[in-house]
């Protein structure tokens, strides 16, 4: 019992043993105010990128040639706002975890990485739709206006949508793949910790 | 009101930081182990503690609190970045100079120390990292969500695992 107490005394003084408290506090509020600068930067860039892409469709369903690719763009246009509120919402949710124990934090955040699949596998299926219904925008657009594709209209109106989904193409796909890692690791902490309460008191 | 609200956790935060700071970086210490991850690893728990703090209710004692949201943020930052290195061989550490030798000593010792701790499976370098802070085992238990036997149980494995990684014989 005497040994076990020398071990942790030990560990708690090379543990406790850092750099000055103030140098870690400057650096700490040096940190948040970047952290604050970033989060505000990326609610600014989520904030464009969300509203320009209902813009969007606004503008082109007003130039709508059929009530059915007016309600096709209409379900679009819901689906991208479905996409930001649910982004919204995962955020929320994982800052209200942060307080909970680690195993119910852990819980928590499997639960928001599944969510995040499925809101990549909602992406893809949103932008799936929307290119059905731009293409034949873009190509009835064209005729009608006799616009080439290098022309400025051109590129406002398709090539920078087009640029914009295959970002938002490549973004869901990482945000997947993270939210898969991330539930295969919890997964494994969890069936670790498991057999190491199963096997626990023999080794007491 | 928002900009009043905003201001009041912006003094609370800056307060937990020059009181807890310390404690703060020695946790993301124990689940980064480079600067550039650290800074990461910092940044995102600063903000969930900016985030966090204006529903603090004081059901438990702030530096548990503290604790609690850094070692959550810990857990999944560590999980979602790359394996931690093998620690290196004790008999490959340089030979100190004679005047620093002590103090340079206590530094390799010290980053041994966190080495060891990084390699620990998740569980239980939060135990261990909690225990060496001076936390009960009955507040860890809370914090973790388990019994205190449990806790019992991952304090004696991480005991004997720290001895293995540091090379430490049993006496």
């Amino acid at each position: 019992m005497t040994e076990r107490k020398t071990d942790w005394e030990r560990w708690q003084d090379g543990w406790r043993l850092g750099g000055s408290s103030q140098a870690n506090v400057t650096a700490a509020l040096r940190q948040l105010a970047r952290a604050r600068r970033e989060l505000f930067l990326t609610w600014m860039i989520e904030s464009a990128i969300g509203s320009a892409s209902l813009l969007l469709i606004i503008f082109a369903l007003r130039h709508a040639a059929s009530p059915f690719e007016a309600g096709l763009g209409l379900a679009v246009g819901v689906s991208i706002a479905i996409v930001w509120v649910q982004r919204i919402i995962i955020r929320q949710r994982e800052h209200a975890s942060d307080v909970a124990s680690s195993a119910e934090y852990l819980v928590a955040i499997r639960s928001l990485r599944r969510r995040q699949m499925r809101l990549a596998e909602f992406i893809w299926i949103a932008l799936a739709f929307e290119l059905v219904f731009l293409i034949p925008w873009w190509v009835i657009g064209s005729r009608v206006h006799s616009r080439r594709i290098t022309n400025i209209g051109s590129l406002l109106t398709m090539w920078v949508p087009i640029l914009g989904f295959a970002a938002l193409f490549v973004w869901s796909l990482r945000l997947a793949l993270r939210a898969r890692r991330e539930t295969r690791e919890i997964d494994r902490v969890s069936n670790e910790d498991r057999e190491h309460a199963e096997n626990g008191p023999s080794i007491m | 009101m928002t900009q009043i609200e905003h201001s009041d956790s912006d003094a609370l935060l800056e307060r937990v930081i020059r009181e807890h700071g310390d404690l703060l970086d020695r946790v993301a210490w124990g689940y980064s182990d480079n600067a550039s991850d650290l800074d990461d690893l910092m940044q995102e728990i600063l903000l969930a503690l900016w985030h966090a703090l204006p529903r603090f209710r004081g059901e438990s004692s702030e530096k548990t609190f503290v604790l609690r949201i850094a070692h959550n943020r810990g857990i999944t930052f560590s999980m979602a970045r790359r394996r931690f290195a093998a620690l290196p061989d004790p008999n490959q550490l340089s030979d100190p100079a004679p005047l620093a030798e002590e103090r340079i000593i206590s530094e390799q010792r010290h980053d041994r120390l966190f080495e060891a701790i990084r390699a620990l499976p998740e569980l239980q370098r939060q135990v261990v990292m909690l225990y060496l802070e001076g936390i009960p085992q009955r507040e860890i238990a809370e914090l973790q969500g388990t019994t205190e036997t449990n806790v019992g149980v991952r304090l004696t494995r991480a005991r004997k695992a720290l001895r293995a990684l540091l090379r430490e014989e049993e006496s």
